[in-house]
Parts: structure tokens; sequence; C-alpha cells
């Protein structure tokens, strides 16, 4: 029950998916698996011995990768969303955090859930307020990576569900969001500014 | 229709069930009718040789009856993944109209399979039948809800097509809900409801002890523990629940019986229903105490019947002090992970 699945930007198994949907992203990103130990270690192997430039690389890309601030953290199999209960590690592509200024973070299964969060933290957690709010993060239904929910487009309206139905399904630039529109039916691109809790109620009531 | 193994074993079950039943019910009102102990008749040699076969024949029907309502809520959690919004058998359950009467069938159903099982036990112990009509009129009054519930159960799973949009726990079982007993016991605050909770629960107890020392009592244990058994329902929804998910708002009665929770849920079910099937069968058997043949013997199975009932209330109640005890949530709602 206590175990858990190691994720440097998101969880191991995502980045495995994500390299196989977009090998280009990946390429972009040659960050990423810097965070699994596995990695590193087999690196450091050959690197140690021969190309301490590399060390240097390697080192020099993991400090950038954390100055970054990206939410370096772990699904664990324990870990529940505050708004519906469900287990956030059997939905990884759908994750959604948000983490609070006294390091406290929450998983959702989906944007929706963590908007319900945000628009009545008094509900879910009380004592924290929406104020105390450091960073929020969303999964890209792309790239299948978290990015920031507060810059994320979002798809309304589509043929894409989640697992609570209806969802916001984000994208980190506007063309990927404009092409998942088209190629699901979506109805409209929102920017987070625009979410309300009125949009979220609709959703929900969507059949 | 999904055609999963386990919706084939519920209607499998639910159909040898009813078979089973209404061939028995077709003797039993023969039985009914025309028993005659004291008539050296044919047809009452015929109905003596029958009901050795009925009984031990419906002693295994009710037994799967027992087995099957928590097959029906195993199964119900099991599709889950089918159904867009599902987390666990309570959204499945809302798949189509029928997922809910059909459970609470099962449960009303439990409970009298239950009764008839214990009855048929004391009527074994009597050497001149002395139950028998009793048990057939019970079996008569049973059979009905059976046959129903077996129609409304073929409804459901037939009727039931996938990647349909249900809804989530957290929303059957919300506070902000308005509207549906799920959010109406959810919307009974935690901290009285307690109070409730434990008291009445004394008091069930107290009273199942003082039956069994003094023997006196046993018709107002019989409706107490029927009582219990509603308030801790109640009780699970209203405030159980919110202990053992670690969460203020979360109320689900059926997410605890996921392997997350290690099947809790599976174990304080069982141990109500067990609760209250022997509860009320103190009741039940008590006008019968009397009766010459069983005199011997009755009163001491009366006694361990309410001694079993208050057994498994107490262990309940052990179980979820613990719970609450061991729970890292806070009522004052300040939640600690």
């Amino acid at each position: 029950m206590k175990s858990s699945i190691k994720t440097g930007l998101y969880p191991a198994y995502i980045g495995r998916a994500a390299r196989a949907i977009a090998p280009k992203a990946r390429a972009a990103r040659p960050t990423t698996d810097v965070f699994r130990p596995g990695t590193v270690a087999r690196e450091k192997n050959v690197s140690a011995q021969r190309y301490p430039a590399i060390m240097l690389w390697l080192f020099l890309l993991v400090s950038v990768n954390v100055s970054y601030g990206e939410p370096a953290v772990t699904i664990k199999k324990t870990d529940r969303c505050p708004v519906c209960g469900m287990f956030v590690y059997k939905y990884p592509k759908w994750v959604a955090q948000i983490i609070f200024r006294d390091g406290s973070y929450y998983f959702y299964d989906g944007a929706k859930d963590m908007f319900k969060h945000l628009f009545d933290t008094a509900k879910y957690t009380p004592g924290k307020a929406a104020e105390a709010v450091r960073d929020l993060y969303v999964t890209d239904y792309y790239e299948v990576e978290l990015i920031d929910a507060k810059s994320a487009f979002y798809v309304i309206g589509s043929d894409v569900l989640g697992p609570m139905g209806h969802e916001l399904l984000p994208f980190k630039d506007q063309e990927s969001a404009q092409e998942f529109l088209e190629d699901h039916q979506g109805k409209s691109i929102l920017r987070f500014q625009d979410v309300t809790p009125d949009i979220i109620k609709s959703l929900d009531h969507r059949r | 229709m999904i055609l999963h193994p386990t919706v084939i074993a519920n209607l499998l079950a639910a159909y040898i069930a009813s078979a089973m039943v209404l061939y028995a019910v077709f003797y039993g009102a023969q039985i009914i009718r025309h028993w005659d102990i004291q008539n050296g008749h044919e047809l009452q040699l015929v109905l003596e040789r029958k009901t050795y076969l009925i009984s031990t024949l419906l002693s295994y029907v009710f037994g799967l009856q027992l087995l099957s309502l928590f097959l029906y809520i195993f199964t119900a959690d099991n599709l889950t993944p089918l159904f867009v919004g599902a987390m666990c058998a309570a959204g499945t359950l809302n798949v189509g109209s029928f997922g809910y009467p059909v459970l609470v069938l099962k449960i009303f159903n439990f409970i009298a399979a239950g009764l008839w099982l214990i009855l048929n036990v004391a009527d074994n112990q009597g050497y001149d039948y002395p139950l028998i009509k009793k048990k057939y009129l019970l079996l008569a009054f049973v059979a009905p809800f059976i046959l129903v519930e077996t129609v409304l159960e073929s409804a459901y799973f037939m009727s039931m097509e996938a990647d349909v949009i249900t809804s989530c726990c957290g929303s059957l079982f919300s506070s902000e809900r308005s509207t549906g007993m799920g959010s109406e016991m959810a919307s009974l605050s935690a901290k009285p409801m307690m109070w409730i909770f434990y008291s009445s629960m004394s008091g069930t107890l107290v009273c199942g002890l003082f039956f069994y020392f003094k023997n006196r009592g046993g018709y107002l244990y019989a409706v107490l523990s029927l009582l219990m058994f509603v308030v801790a329902l109640i009780s699970i929804v209203s405030f159980i629940s919110l202990y053992i998910y670690e969460l203020p708002t979360h109320h689900c009665p059926f997410c605890i019986i996921m392997e997350e929770y290690h099947y809790l849920g599976y174990l304080l079910y069982i141990l109500l229903l067990g609760a209250v099937v022997s509860g009320l069968s103190v009741g039940a058997l008590s006008p019968f105490r009397q009766v010459e043949s069983l005199q011997a013997m009755l009163p001491a199975f009366i006694g361990k019947l309410a001694l079993a009932s208050v057994i498994l209330f107490a262990l309940f109640t052990v179980l979820v002090t613990y719970e609450i005890v061991s729970s890292s949530l806070v009522i004052t709602y300040e939640v600690v992970y």
C-alpha cells in the first residue's frame, strides 16, 4: 500500500508514454530523466571515467531543472483527490496539482476538481485560503506532462471524457488547443482566468 | 448487457434462488394447508418426506441469498472502470434506475433469509416439526420479494450499457446536493450523529446483555437491534466514512469496500448484518419458548443468539472507534495529512 511511483516531472510511466507520443517534445527537454535515479547512475558510470565534461553538463542540467521549481513530487498510492476522493495514481494522464505556500500539496484527477477546490478552499481544505496557493499544475493532454495551470489553454465541450466525466482539457499552447478543438468537436478555448464556478457547474450537469 | 463473469454469476445466483424458492413454495403451500402430524394419510407422509428435501434445499438457497448481497456489491465495485464518472460501486449502481432498488431488496432479503435459516435450525431441534407452518409462512412471505429482486436485477444488468456517464459517489453522497437519500444522510452533521450513534449503541448493548443474563426484554432488544442497524448505516455515511477516508467531504459508504481501504467495508457490513439478523431472531423465536418439544433447548438457543448479536455490535463499535481514534482527521474541520 505504501509503495510509491517515482516521478520527476511526472510519473515514470507517463514519461514513457510521453516519449512514445511526442519524441520531439522529449528531445526538447533533455533533463526529464535526470530525476530518475537509475538513469543518473548509468550515465555517471560511463562519464565519471572518461567524460568529466558530461558530468559537469549533467550537473548543470539538474540544477537548471530544479531551479525552475517544477513539482518534483511523488504521487503515492494513497494520494486522493480532496474533492471527490478518487485515488489519483489510477488516472495519471489527468493529474492536476495545487501546492500551497506552506509546502502542502494536493492532487486531483482532472483540472475540473482542481478548480472546484480553488473556488471553495474553505470546504475542501479548511484553514487554507485560495490566496495561500503557491503553484497550480495541470497535465497537458497531448504531451502528458505537468504544465503551469495559469498559462494553460483549456478546451471545453469536446467529446473526450475524463475520469469525472466532462472535463477541461489542458494544453500548453494555443496551437495544440486549437488542433484538439477541431479534432474533437470542442466548443471553446478558455484561459485560466476565464474559468468560473458556473462553467465548472455546467460541465457537471452536461450529460 | 455487459457479459462480465461477475454479472453472469449474479444472474445465475438469482435465477437458481428464484427457481428453487418457487419449487419450495409450491410444497410449502401444501404443507400450510394440509399438514397434520396426527394424521397418517398418504399426503401427510409425502409431505413429511418432502419437507426434508425442501429445508435442505432452502438452507443452500438462502445461504446463496446471503452471499449474493456481497457478490452484488462486489460486482458493482468491479464494473466501475466501465463507466465514466464512477469511482466505486456507488457510480455503477447509479447506472440505470434499478441499481439502488435491487440493493435495498437484497438487504431486506438478506435479513429475511437469515431469519428463515435460524427458524429452520430451531425447528429441526424439536422432534415433532414444531415450527413447520410458521417456517413455510415466512417462506411464502419472502418468496415474492426474492422474485421481484430477480426481475429487477435482470432488468438492471440487461439494460446496462458501458460508457455511460454516471455520478461519482463524491456527488451522490455530498452534503451540498439538496435531493436524494445519500445527500440527506451526508448532510447530517457529524458531531450530533456521533452522540446518537454511541448513546444508542450503548443502550442496545446494555439491553442485549440484560436479556442474556436476566432473560427479559427480548422483544425490546429485537426492535432496538433493527433500529441500531439503521442508525449504524446512517452513521457510516454521516461520520464513520469521513474518518476512514480522512477527507472532510467524502461520505461514500461504498469506497470503504475497495482494496485501498483493505476491504474494511465488507467486514463492517458483515458485522452489522450478522448483528441485526441474530438480534431480530431473538424476537422472532421468543413466542415459541413455551412449545413443548422446544422448551428444553429454545431459551438457551435464543440466549446464544442474543449474545452473538451483542458481540457483533460490540465488534462493530470497537472497529469504528479504532478507525476514528487512529484517523488523522480531526472533526473540528482541521484536516491533517
